[in-house]
């Protein structure tokens, strides 16, 4: 991520990604108080964590936090826009793409920011989340929402004509 | 389907992984995964010694014949079997070679991280090729059922010896404490894989007469030449 403006009060910073990908956010932060950060895409409002004595400013850390936020909701993007994209290929470098983003998110922040329960409202390409499954099969029981997006990828399966004892061999 | 020489063109494709092997100067065969990466062809992934898993790419950097047979599993499940080993390769996890493969259950991460659990002193290439392969949902092996031998004794030996030339005092006394008469040997693991989705997971006694099958196998296809690629395995991790 690199930051591409700083006005007085707002932050525009660009997120480029391995593939080549690059995605904007913008986020409104006063300089002096503490603030929050909203998902571009999900509007959904995150609070801010802030770790005192490593900043030598308000400011500093307010900016940094921001920043380790919108790395994390642009982590979490990679992976879930490609779950959530019907037109998606599944063919096996396309597959491989996406499971590679996920594994990613999970080795930088930790199983537990997962966000799976998002998906439940959502359209998913069903090849695309049954190898994010499978891929993070391993903490099936410390992501929120694996068990559940489980079933949902089950059905899924089934609705594209897929078979799920197939698709999700070991894991049902 | 059976076991054939690894060379190009490969007999496994994109969307399949494979089960390889090789000759060991140790016996019973070195066992890795083989695949298709995006870009590069076909490479075989395989933990070659202490803190030196490689990825080799077929035919031109291979130490070593190998032979490969692809894993047997449902075709829409093994793209994503595919997309998992390929992330796996890119990471090149770091991991201790140690003998307590009961222990070591569940201490590779599909995303790249090592994690020994208390009283895991780390992976062969065997139970490195069945970790790799849990962590994408495939359970080829019950090791409950797995039993103990005299000759492993000797094998887990001559483990420890060579270990001492590469790795830390304190790792060689870790796997020496674990040694116990169990191995986990590759054409065991390649066995159990013959045996086919019904089969999985595969008792100690199911995958010993295909073992014993591949075992044979490898005499025939592949040329032994164990010790230059176990040297330079051991040369590569001791630098």
């Amino acid at each position: 991520m690199r930051l591409s403006q700083w006005h007085d009060a707002q932050i525009v910073a660009r997120v480029a990604s391995p593939g080549g990908e690059e995605a904007q956010y913008e986020q409104e932060a006063a300089l002096d108080q503490i603030g929050h950060v909203r998902g571009p895409e999900s509007d959904q409002r995150y609070s801010l964590d802030f770790l005192m004595g490593t900043f030598s400013s308000p400011a500093e850390w307010a900016m940094e936090s921001s920043l380790q936020a919108l790395r994390q909701i642009a982590s979490h993007g990679r992976w879930n826009r490609r779950v959530v994209n019907c037109r998606l290929g599944a063919d096996v470098d396309e597959l491989s793409v996406t499971v590679a983003a996920a594994l990613d998110h999970i080795a930088e922040y930790g199983p537990e920011s997962f966000g799976l329960p998002r998906l439940m409202n959502s359209e998913v390409q069903p090849e695309h989340l049954a190898a994010v499954l499978r891929a993070t099969s391993t903490w099936r029981d410390e992501i929120p929402g694996w068990h559940a997006a489980l079933e949902r990828a089950a059905h899924a399966l089934a609705k594209e004509g897929i078979d799920p004892q197939d698709a999700l061999f070991g894991m049902i | 389907m059976t076991f054939a020489a690894l060379t190009a063109p490969v007999q496994f494709s994109r969307e399949q992984v494979a089960i390889a092997l090789s000759h060991s100067e140790l016996g019973a065969g070195h066992i890795g995964i083989a695949f298709h990466s995006a870009k590069q062809g076909p490479h075989v992934l395989h933990l070659a010694w202490h803190m030196c898993t490689r990825l080799e790419q077929v035919p031109d950097q291979l130490l070593v014949e190998w032979m490969a047979e692809p894993l047997a599993v449902p075709p829409t499940a093994s793209k994503h079997i595919v997309a998992v080993v390929r992330s796996v390769a890119s990471r090149g996890a770091k991991i201790n070679y140690g003998l307590n493969f009961i222990a070591a259950k569940g201490s590779f991460q599909p995303n790249g991280s090592y994690k020994p659990p208390r009283g895991s002193d780390g992976l062969t290439c065997a139970s490195f090729v069945v970790e790799v392969l849990r962590a994408a949902s495939i359970n080829l092996l019950d090791l409950a059922t797995w039993r103990p031998g005299i000759q492993n004794e000797q094998w887990a030996n001559a483990v420890c010896a060579h270990l001492e030339r590469s790795a830390s005092a304190d790792h060689v006394v870790a796997v020496k404490s674990s040694i116990n008469g169990l191995r986990l040997r590759p054409v065991e693991v390649a066995g159990g894989a013959q045996l086919g989705v019904k089969g999985w997971p595969a008792s100690f006694d199911c995958v010993q007469e295909p073992a014993a099958r591949v075992a044979m196998a490898l005499d025939t296809i592949c040329s032994k030449q164990p010790k230059d690629g176990f040297r330079a395995a051991t040369a590569a991790s001791a630098t």
